[in-house]
């Protein structure tokens, strides 16, 4: 058989899409960021044009769990049937040609030594220890019936997206500032002068931004990527639930890996270089939804034994084994470990009395503009930091068990490391779930017959404040206060106050009108008291709840 | 070592000890004489006196404004030497739109910036140490748009150009001061005048807040000391007061459009204590009530009798 070009060989088409993808992804990724260039009309909103939820949009895992879990049709969801599709025609060639994720590991299972210890280690054979990804699926699945999108703790892209924003994107900007501080100090100024303005809100942070909790993260992030070292693309085999959901679909897939045992050596290099640990060899069953379509096999093969066909021939069981070893019961019981966990995750769920219990749980469970009611927010939240790495104040931080464990990761606003732009609107912009809903800034100031977007309410911490406790002059929150329908909800009042010393001093004291508060946080961002301010915002207030509040509707 | 270095093997120590540790040590040598070279630092812009202490120009449009106002001084040229590093310090504060007049006028900072430029000035970096998002504030006050296509430097602040400086100032001794107003030629200074619950009003004075770094909420504490602090130490060349929009109420970023004022108004001096009391004729302030104008003008930093002062006020 006459091989074709090198150029057109299906290893190196693969490889080329994979490298357009993974290109593809850091550029949107980056692309989650103030957009250099300001609107056309000053009082519009900044947008980001670029489509930053592309493989959010193909990721059919999302949307099926989106879908049954908020029990609402999101439409841009529907993207993911040309995943689908593809795996019912070509396997799992997602995987091995598109997925960013699967990229990213095989680039960490590289090298000769793997390529050894996958035929020394015998794990080359098939195992049904790689059945755990679809009993991961299950459990999502079935977390997803009761209302909770917890799928991105494992869903490819929500990880990737998050390990980079919350762990990769700042570790960037700390190489940045120690080279730079190198360069300064043996006098090339000028490159780093060069450098900064290069590289700072297109690669690097803008600001040096930190995030809560990113130790977690990123070190789940090295786990996983570690992995690799164990066993080449050892995410893909054994957890994920995305490749579980197409090796699902793939199940009577027509494209087959045709093997010709007569023309096969043994030399093993097939196995070698298989990426999904398909038992490509002659001789063994070819279990086909593991199989990347990655094609090493095809290409490595010396003796040209092997070759990827089309057939709708039902295959005999020696040839292929689909979904082998998976047992009913396996699944039935991760499905139920979904449902009986879920109570330990449900605040969020579907309740209007546990619903009231959040914000009793956590007063500082302070979410994005636009997002929705707690249980609506959590039945779609992914997870996957976009928000995160899009706010350009560095006030959006990953939650821990604020609000219990179903908040694990969800984007809350921590005020007191960064306060929420009045004119902002781009976390919601880059939600792919429309967890954060996008809204306008005619919704975020209340003008034009809307309500202003309430995160929260302040409230004068007297104990601290100093023109309160101390008898000195400030108003920094006043100064900073955001005018919300044409007034700060922080007003002055005059009063004349004996100091420590005796003498009478005349103080402007901050107290908090309440109807014009949007809950931003800039007072406690830039409260002079720096470890604890002396104003501080809960979640009280906010627009998203009902239950939420103070007053009745009306008597904010 | 010289014959080793053709023939041997060399082990990585080797390698570190013999070529690494010597090299590092030449270039942080010649770092350390470059350190020495730079001339002494310092924030006096001032140059000679002109013939006018005040200008004021009346009932006209941003850039008409600057351009009679600079006219009226005796043209930008005597500010401003051929071949000077300029920094423009406009107010950039916000994420507001010129109509909300937090933020400097952007057609004002552009007439300036051209002004500049044609008098010869070799750079014109212009930035602001802003309280809000910078980038945000860059793009919604309309200053990049406006500055855009001029050749001027619009930079945002670079954290390492914070140098500490010795002020000398009743209460602030020391503070981080910008480098690129330590090193330029001449500074000019262009605030707009706004309401403020601290100071009572954001003028020339309170502009040079953008020029610092530190902990600046705290300068609110005893403000009016703060600023007579450093504005006896950052000496800009010329001060122009936009006031083509004042924010006369809940300053100083406002937000809305009935708290902006026009009044259509730009003053110009090289004496910024004589701009900020004129900037308090505007709200109808009594200057005498300002107390960083006070602590001023009794330090001799500039002055406040305004009767005194040679001003041409200019009506369009």
């Amino acid at each position: 058989m006459k091989r074709a070009p090198r150029i057109f060989r299906l290893v190196n088409l693969r490889r080329l899409s994979q490298a357009v993808c993974f290109m593809l992804f850091l550029y949107l990724f980056f692309r989650m960021e103030f957009p250099p260039l300001g609107p056309s009309g000053e009082m519009e909103a900044f947008r980001i044009l670029a489509p930053v939820g592309l493989f959010f949009y193909l990721d059919p895992l999302l949307a099926l769990t989106t879908w049954i879990a908020s029990r609402e049709f999101l439409p841009v969801l529907l993207w993911s049937l040309a995943t689908i599709l593809s795996a019912i025609l070509l396997n799992r060639a997602f995987c091995g040609w598109l997925c960013p994720f699967g990229t990213l590991q095989q680039l960490f299972s590289a090298g000769k030594t793997a390529r050894r210890r996958a035929l020394r280690s015998g794990r080359w054979r098939w195992s049904p220890k790689r059945n755990l990804k679809y009993l991961i699926l299950a459990f999502f699945v079935a977390g997803s019936v009761l209302g909770l999108q917890q799928v991105g703790w494992f869903d490819p892209f929500s990880f990737l997206t998050r390990s980079m924003a919350v762990w990769v994107h700042p570790s960037l900007g700390l190489g940045l500032d120690g080279v730079v501080r190198v360069l300064d100090w043996i006098g090339w100024t000028a490159l780093a002068d060069a450098l900064i303005a290069g590289l700072r809100g297109v690669v690097v942070p803008f600001d040096s931004r930190f995030f809560l909790h990113a130790l977690l993260i990123g070190a789940t992030f090295g786990a996983v990527l570690a992995l690799n070292r164990f066993e080449t693309r050892f995410w893909c085999r054994y957890l994920c639930p995305l490749g579980a959901w197409l090796g699902l679909c793939a199940a009577r897939a027509p494209l087959v890996l045709r093997k010709h045992e007569d023309r096969c050596t043994k030399c093993r290099l097939c196995l070698q270089s298989c990426q999904g640990g398909d038992q490509p060899i002659p001789g063994e069953p070819w279990i086909s939804s593991e199989c990347h379509l990655c094609a090493n096999c095809v290409d490595t093969c010396p003796e040209n034994a092997l070759e990827f066909a089309f057939s709708l021939a039902r295959p005999k069981a020696a040839e292929r084994r689909p979904l082998a070893d998976l047992s009913r019961r396996a699944v039935l019981g991760a499905a139920v470990g979904g449902f009986v966990l879920a109570p330990l995750q449900a605040i969020g769920a579907e309740n209007a009395e546990r619903d009231r219990k959040v914000f009793k749980a956590s007063d500082k469970l302070i979410r994005p503009p636009g997002a929705r009611a707690e249980s609506d927010f959590l039945s779609r939240c992914v997870r996957c930091g976009a928000c995160m790495k899009v706010c350009p104040t560095n006030a959006l931080h990953p939650a821990a068990f604020e609000g219990g464990l179903g908040t694990l990761w969800t984007p809350i606003v921590v005020p007191k490391i960064g306060y929420c732009d009045d004119r902002c609107t781009l976390c919601g912009q880059v939600c792919p779930t429309e967890a954060i809903r996008e809204t306008t800034l005619d919704d975020r100031l209340g003008r034009n017959g809307r309500e202003p977007v309430r995160l929260g309410l302040a409230y004068v911490d007297r104990n601290r404040c100093l023109p309160w406790a101390m008898a000195k002059p400030c108003i920094v929150c006043e100064e900073v206060c955001p005018t919300i329908q044409g007034q700060k909800a922080i007003k002055l009042v005059q009063d004349r106050v004996q100091a420590p010393d005796g003498r009478w001093v005349d103080v402007q004291k901050p107290v908090i009108d309440a109807a014009f508060c949007i809950g931003c946080g800039i007072c406690e961002n830039k409260c002079p008291i720096a470890d604890r301010a002396a104003i501080l915002v809960t979640c009280v207030g906010e627009s998203r709840s009902a239950a939420n509040q103070i007053s009745l509707p009306g008597g904010r | 070592m010289s014959d080793r270095l053709l023939t041997t093997q060399w082990t990585r120590r080797e390698v570190l000890e013999d070529l690494l540790v010597p090299a590092a040590a030449g270039v942080a040598l010649a770092g350390l004489a470059g350190c020495g070279g730079g001339r002494e630092l310092s924030a006096d812009k001032r140059v000679g006196a002109p013939p006018l202490d005040l200008v004021v120009v009346r009932n006209g449009e941003p850039e008409v404004l600057v351009r009679q106002a600079m006219e009226a001084m005796g043209g930008m040229q005597r500010f401003v030497a051929r071949g000077d590093r300029v920094v423009l310090k406009p107010n950039i504060g916000f994420n507001r739109v010129p109509e909300q007049g937090a933020n400097t006028n952007p057609e004002v900072v552009r007439a300036l910036a051209v002004e500049i430029l044609n008098a010869g000035a070799r750079t014109v970096k212009i930035f602001d140490h802003s309280l809000y998002e910078a980038r945000h504030c860059y793009a919604r006050s309309g200053i990049a748009k406006a500055v855009q296509d001029l050749g001027v430097e619009l930079e945002f602040v670079d954290e390492r150009k914070f140098v500490d400086m010795e002020l000398g100032g009743e209460w602030l001794k020391r503070w981080p001061i910008y480098r690129e107003v330590l090193e330029a030629d001449k500074v000019i200074n262009v605030p707009i005048a706004k309401q403020h619950s601290a100071s009572r009003l954001s003028l020339g004075f309170k502009n040079l807040m953008g020029v610092i770094g530190g902990r600046r909420e705290a300068f609110h504490q005893n403000i009016h000391q703060a600023l007579a602090d450093l504005g006896g130490f950052v000496r800009p060349t010329l001060t122009i007061l936009d006031a083509y929009r004042i924010l006369v109420r809940n300053g100083p970023q406002g937000g809305s459009l009935s708290d902006a004022v026009l009044t259509r108004t730009l003053a110009a001096g090289v004496d910024m204590v004589a701009v900020d009391t004129f900037g308090c004729t505007l709200f109808d302030i009594e200057p005498a009530q300002m107390g960083f104008i006070v602590e001023a003008s009794r330090r001799g930093i500039g002055r406040m009798d305004l009767a005194g002062l040679k001003t041409r006020t200019v009506e369009l």
